[in-house]
């Protein structure tokens, strides 16, 4: 696509349709004048009894013209004024129309990822179109769809939808905001507007036409044909004047859109941007479509169709055309039937990643949660944290001995470990040592390692001897002696017997906690191929014997956590 | 005399319609090379930004990839250059000695970012970490806003240089003292694409 060259072309259709519809407006006004004009005069002639050939030598007279020029000053001044009432209604502020929208204002020092791409995003563009950077907004929608407004190029405003952020790639919400931008920088919401309050000029003498038809029916009957008559004539004009104004109005419109498409592909010097970004909407059942109501009054500047409506002329062009002018070997039926599922997948893929992220972080966020959980347990921890005791606490722990700590649920304990490793970790280098040391030998101590026991140390040892990533390479050799290991502990952990397996468990004799200890350490050098492919297996055996027990989840979650695979949870 | 006095009123009338318009001309022209001068100011911006950017990224990398001392070292040596080669430049624009030295570091630098990047794909512990990928995120957008600078200084010098020679502006640009800009010219084609950072 050679975007300057149809910038060039859409620009020019688009002020020859601007033309037309102000030849369109001045047409209606000299007709409707001309029309006053003749009727005042015939009626006058009523009044006065004149003959029809004295009228018509009144007309062409310069007394005629003289009348002809009063009306037309009457009829301008009246379009006129009604449009600029118009347009000092409709203008108002950026903000207000987005808060109308109930889009909400985008904060600078926002730590949200996705908003922080969408704020870094809409400042490269400001930097590629050379359009300062205007406000910025987000419409809490799932449909794909963006807007902008401003009647000035240092006072807009932009604002997409939280559908855009959650299913667009970065380069397709890049091309979506430098759409915008086009919109912004080519002063499509001034046209816009000028457009909507001369229509609503030509609309004034159809009203008026209306008008004197409905108030003539209280005159007397005579006066009423032709009162009548003069509004009926009035009408007609106003009315195919603004059909017609209506229909170039949505032509500039479309052609408006066509220039920003090609000005997002300048600006991004990127083509699958915009049109990977349209064909997700195409492929989308619900289209551009909004749920806000609001939608409505906006619905000219959005990015796609924001409402449905079947009563007005489109003011965008179809997808698939519009998909065309940046590809043009783009073909709908084949697109349909190849291309579509997969852009489907991708979208699905992008929201559903957002979706993890998201809860990932309203779980980590939810600290109400955590106290709940730990509620038994609180002050307990408070106390040893308040002595700044952790060897103490850690001890306490291990033993079980107090009430607190004897009949904690799996989940409870995953809590409270992690909140114990992100204690320890804040202490310094000796202290952790020390505990270490302490937790060891009273680990070792009965010479026999409980399941409990083991959980701890494997929990809490990476809190408290912190393992420098990466300066280890391990072997195929090793690997698979490794991964051996934890196969067989995991087969031992459950009755396993009865499923079929793929390898060999060793001998349990051959089994320690110290030897699972150490392969869990080991592992975690492994490459991260090597690692996801383990723990794949470990899941299969898990999975195996179709019962997940409480035992199995809690080790399966910290090898996932030790070797840092997040995301693959255990359900049967 | 009532014919001449029209004449004098008409001649008047186009004369002062002439000078509006080359006083139209001459604004139109003004303002365009404000555009692409404007646009150059914004690549000194960004790739000042870059600059500050690359040393927190290499700390943060750091406390993952100790052994990787060398490549990290290459980055803040390449980046410390490409700073310095950037100030001399910034000094004397119009020494083309100190363009193609920054140029030449600039590649450097991309090579060696390029390398860094590249690394990452053996720490998924580093691309996990929060920091590191508002980093990433950061540094990805500053890379675009260089980019982007480039082309909107081509695309305003473009404009600019359509401006003055179209007809009949190119008949009166000289005498004005503007003259055509050459555009940046990317030296490597795989510099916008080299650090191109996906997650």
């Amino acid at each position: 696509m050679n975007f300057f060259e149809d910038q060039r072309l859409a620009k020019k259709k688009s002020d020859r349709l601007t033309f037309l519809f102000y030849m369109v407006s001045i047409l209606v006004g000299v007709a409707t004048s001309v029309f006053l004009a003749v009727a005042f005069t015939v009626g006058s002639r009523e009044i006065a009894g004149n003959s029809i050939e004295e009228m018509l030598f009144r007309i062409s007279s310069g007394e005629g013209l003289k009348v002809l020029l009063s009306i037309s000053i009457c009829v301008s001044v009246a379009i006129l004024a009604r449009s600029y009432w118009e347009v000092t209604r409709l203008k108002t502020n950026p903000q207000s129309i987005c808060t109308a929208m109930g889009a909400k204002q985008l904060s600078r020092e926002t730590h949200d990822p996705k908003e922080k791409q969408y704020l870094n995003i809409v400042e490269e563009m400001s930097i590629a179109s050379s359009v300062p950077v205007p406000l910025i907004y987000i419409l809490e929608d799932n449909a794909i769809n963006a807007f902008a407004c401003g009647f000035d190029i240092n006072s807009a405003a932009i604002c997409v939808t939280t559908g855009c952020m959650r299913r667009l790639s970065r380069d397709e919400l890049q091309a979506v905001v430098a759409h915008e931008f086009s919109h912004i920088l080519n002063g499509d919401m001034t046209i816009n507007l000028k457009l909507i309050g001369m229509l609503s000029g030509l609309i004034l003498i159809y009203q008026a036409g209306y008008q004197i038809i409905r108030g003539s029916r209280h005159s007397r009957r005579s006066k009423k044909n032709d009162a009548g008559l003069l509004g009926v004539g009035l009408m007609a004009i106003g009315g195919m004047g603004y059909l017609g104004g209506s229909l170039l109005k949505a032509a500039i419109s479309r052609q408006r859109e066509f220039l920003a498409d090609a000005s997002s592909v300048q600006f991004t010097r990127n083509p699958q941007g915009i049109a990977g970004a349209l064909k997700k909407i195409y492929v989308n059942s619900e289209k551009g479509i909004l749920s806000s109501p609001s939608a409505q009054q906006a619905s000219h500047m959005f990015l796609v169709e924001g409402v449905k409506d079947f009563f007005s002329f489109s003011t965008h062009p179809p997808l698939f055309k519009r998909i065309k002018a940046i590809e043009p070997k783009f073909n709908p039926k084949s697109f349909q039937a190849e291309e579509a599922r997969e852009i489907l997948k991708e979208m699905y893929r992008l929201e559903k990643y957002t979706d993890e992220v998201e809860s990932i972080k309203k779980k980590a966020l939810s600290q109400e949660a955590v106290q709940e959980r730990l509620k038994e347990i609180l002050p307990l921890f408070l106390m040893y944290q308040k002595h700044h005791d952790y060897k103490g606490l850690v001890l306490e722990v291990l033993r079980r001995e107090k009430e607190e700590f004897k009949n904690l649920k799996p989940a409870q304990l995953e809590i409270l470990f992690e909140k114990l490793s992100g204690e320890l970790k804040q202490l310094s280098e000796l202290e952790r040592k020390e505990i270490l040391k302490e937790l060891i030998a009273k680990v070792n101590e009965g010479g026999k390692v409980s399941f409990y026991e083991f959980l701890v140390v494997a929990y809490l040892k990476p809190a408290l001897q912190p393992i420098k990533v990466g300066q280890k390479k391990i072997s195929q050799a090793e690997f698979e002696r490794l991964s051996q290991t934890m196969l067989s502990f995991f087969y031992y952990l459950d009755d396993n017997s009865k499923s079929k397996l793929r390898f060999t468990p060793t001998d349990k004799k051959e089994l320690s906690y110290g030897k699972i200890l150490a392969s869990i350490e080991l592992l975690r050098f492994a490459h991260p191929k090597k690692k996801e492919i383990f723990v794949k297996q470990l899941k299969e055996l898990v999975l195996a014997n179709s019962k997940v027990t409480a035992k199995e989840k809690v080790v399966f979650r910290l090898i996932c956590q030790t070797l840092s695979i997040p995301g693959i949870i255990l359900e049967n | 005399m009532g014919s001449s006095m029209m004449a004098l009123v008409i001649a008047g009338v186009i004369i002062a319609a002439v000078i509006f318009y080359i006083i139209g001309l001459y604004n139109k022209m003004v303002r365009l090379s404000n555009g692409y001068k404007n646009a150059f100011s914004q690549i000194d911006v960004q790739l000042q930004r870059r600059y500050e950017l690359i040393p927190n990224l290499v700390e943060v990398a750091k406390k993952y990839m100790a052994h990787e001392r060398e490549t990290l070292e290459a980055v803040i040596q390449a980046r410390n250059q490409a700073l310095q080669a950037k100030d001399s430049l910034k000094s004397d624009p119009s020494n083309t000695q100190a363009a193609q030295k920054f140029a030449k570091s600039e590649g450097a630098l991309n090579a060696s970012m390029g390398g860094f990047l590249a690394l990452f794909e053996n720490y998924p512990d580093l691309k996990a970490n929060d920091n590191m990928k508002s980093l990433m995120e950061e540094l990805t957008s500053t890379e675009n806003k260089v980019g982007f600078a480039r082309q909107s200084y081509n695309d305003s010098v473009m404009n600019y240089n359509v401006g003055i020679q179209e007809f009949p502006a190119n008949i009166l640009a000289g005498s004005f003292g503007f003259r055509d800009v050459p555009q940046l010219e990317i030296e490597d084609e795989k510099m916008r694409s080299a650090v191109k950072v996906e997650f």
